[in-house]
């Protein structure tokens, strides 16, 4: 799959070592128009993306986050109603924004597992001190 | 369309999420299930005629081994704090919530939410004394994810003071 993706995204999921794991992308201009998309959106719960239409019409959940002065932004476990967990990496390119999707569905599993437990242990202890 | 971006704050396990899916889909479960990161759910409401459609970012619980990052809450509008009546160790977490979200969007408008009313006999702290810890004239309403108490109500009026914002 990420044969077919651009040269920037390739170079960039390496350099992350991300190589291996389900992905997407998609560039859109500064004024937040959709120039280009490809992978694996539909697992996450992207759909219906029309290209040279503005972005927040098919992807409302970038609302707000435009636009960017870093050059590079990261926001973890993002998932939408019930697709995949993916964590977005935006990159700040001088004509637009890379915005590459890449599944984190594993790992949010290990953190569920982990504060599941964590916080009904505090949750149980706190109501065996109380009747105490 | 317009479309609005709400963060749901708050300590683990005050009911953040059974709060948007009794908002969302009109049902509770009793069984607690962490939220990692953020769950987008959206809502479109009428408001004076116009369609709002709300993204509602239920984003996970501040825990002992995890803080709330605050890249969550770029590009927000509004959001609600939700504190759980029976824990007074969740209003030291919203108290400091709000000045973290407060250095990321300055002055968006927020309700605080004091849940868990349909189990008020084990509040360990009343609006009163949430109404003194926070240092100005907030908006506090109390609710239930359990019985659909004030539910619809919180996020209409988050709603209006977003659009009167």
């Amino acid at each position: 799959m990420i044969i077919s993706f651009p040269l920037t995204i390739q170079k960039y999921l390496k350099s992350i070592d991300k190589i291996s794991s389900d992905a997407g992308y998609l560039y859109i201009s500064k004024n937040l128009t959709l120039q280009n998309y490809g992978g694996e959106l539909d697992e996450f719960g992207m759909k219906n993306l029309i290209i040279n239409k503005n972005i927040m019409n098919s992807l409302p959940i970038l609302e707000g986050m435009f636009p960017i002065k870093e050059d590079f932004l990261m926001i973890p476990f993002i998932k939408i109603e019930n697709n995949k967990s993916f964590d977005i990496h935006i990159i700040n390119d001088i004509m637009g924004y890379w915005i590459v999707f890449i599944d984190a569905s594993m790992d949010e599993m290990k953190k569920k597992i982990f504060h599941q437990k964590v916080n009904e242990d505090c949750l149980l202890n706190r109501d065996k001190s109380k009747t105490l | 369309m317009i479309k609005k971006k709400i963060c749901m704050l708050g300590a683990f396990a005050v009911g953040k999420t059974s709060l948007v899916q009794r908002y969302i889909s009109g049902i509770f479960s009793e069984k607690y299930f962490t939220t990692i990161g953020v769950k987008i759910d959206k809502k479109s409401i009428m408001r004076d005629g116009d369609e709002v459609e709300l993204l509602l970012w239920d984003i996970y619980g501040e825990d002992k081994f995890q803080s709330v990052e605050s890249s969550y809450f770029r590009g927000a509008s509004g959001y609600l704090l939700v504190l759980d009546g029976t824990r007074k160790d969740t209003l030291d977490t919203a108290i400091m919530l709000r000045k973290r979200i407060e250095s990321t969007v300055s002055n968006i408008p927020y309700i605080v939410v004091l849940n868990k009313s349909d189990v008020k006999s084990e509040w360990e702290f009343d609006k009163e004394e949430v109404n003194q810890l926070f240092d100005n004239n907030i908006t506090l309403i109390e609710s239930s994810a359990k019985t659909g108490q004030n539910v619809e109500q919180i996020f209409q009026i988050l709603t209006e003071k977003i659009m009167e914002d």
